[in-house]
């Protein structure tokens, strides 16, 4: 059996450095890989991705992230993307890993992912640019997801996202604001991908637990809807294997 | 644009800032104004980012009395795991 960890939106600053270090204590001895749903920092500065890879540096297990929309607000994510693999942690846009856990190899897709909103009530790329550009982005970033499950043949899955596949997580938010948390594009991306889990962070007033409509378990690990360091999910398909 | 010192105006407002500033730069907060007090609600992750998001509420609103009802963000360690098929 596998063991996941994952935890999203820790918002990193100098004021909080080492403190999530602290608590990642003893991990090792739970869990063989830690998921990181993005929004690791709060302006995404430099700065803060330094904090950010010093806090996950060594750990002693794989670390896997993608990034948030804060770690894009200083335009500078190519570098806190650096810095963090520098560190060893992977960083995922586009793209997967697979990581052999004990004999059982576990795949993981990754983007950020964006907004738009979800089945019925979504936007569409028409009218200004600005909303044909912000629609054709969540698209791209979707097929990116797809493509990347679709390059995975492993015994387990795991899609990681920072936008939200489903409405159910995000239960707790004001439903006006659904579009901005996430789209019904990253969740039909993951039923295509014969998707073990779907992780993802974001929605600070949302719920842990959610399904897409193609039955894969979804989670919101957002820091402050665990309200702990970090939740700990087990795998039993690996079971049968 | 000025601000509109209606609460609803002035709720939507004091939202936009506290995550546009680079002092708090929060999303996720509650912002409820019942006459002349503002309540914050929410989970923060510091004392320090508790303090800052007070002084930015109150630059906006300097007549209103506010009511920082935030809470501290909790670090556990996990005390179980969910099994998943």
């Amino acid at each position: 059996m596998t063991c996941v960890a994952a935890v999203a939106d820790i918002h990193l600053g100098k004021d909080v450095c080492g403190r999530f270090r602290k608590s990642l204590e003893g991990i090792t001895e739970r869990a063989e890989v830690l998921l990181l749903g993005g929004d690791l920092t709060r302006h995404g500065t430099v700065e803060e991705g330094r904090a950010v890879a010093d806090e996950f540096r060594d750990l002693g297990l794989p670390v896997v992230a993608v990034l948030g929309n804060h770690d894009y607000h200083s335009d500078a994510q190519d570098e806190i993307t650096a810095m963090l693999e520098d560190a060893g942690v992977i960083v995922l846009e586009g793209d997967n890993v697979v990581l052999d856990l004990n004999g059982v190899r576990l795949g993981i897709a990754g983007t950020k992912g964006f907004g738009g909103g979800f089945a019925g009530r979504s936007a569409s790329e028409f009218g200004e640019p600005e909303m044909k550009r912000f629609y054709h982005l969540t698209k791209e970033l979707s097929t990116g997801l797809a493509m990347a499950l679709k390059d995975l043949d492993t015994d387990l899955k795991i899609a990681l996202t920072h936008y939200s596949p489903v409405k159910e997580t995000l239960e707790g938010e004001p439903s006006e604001i659904y579009p901005f948390l996430g789209s019904y594009l990253l969740a039909e991306a993951i039923d295509q991908g014969d998707v073990d889990l779907a992780i993802h962070g974001h929605a600070h007033l949302g719920s842990e637990r959610g399904v897409t409509p193609g039955g894969v378990s979804v989670r919101n690990v957002a820091l402050p809807v665990l309200r702990q360091a970090y939740a700990l999910y087990r795998l039993t398909g690996a079971e049968a294997m | 644009m000025e601000t509109n010192r209606e609460p609803h105006y002035l709720s939507a407002r004091v939202r936009e800032r506290l995550t546009e500033d680079e002092r708090t730069a929060e999303q996720g907060l509650q912002v409820v104004v019942r006459g002349d007090v503002i309540y914050l609600r929410g989970t923060v992750a510091s004392e320090e980012r508790r303090r800052r998001i007070e002084e930015v509420a109150a630059e906006i609103c300097p007549d209103h009395e506010i009511r920082d009802e935030t809470t501290l963000i909790d670090l556990h360690r996990p005390e179980g795991e969910e099994r998943l098929p």
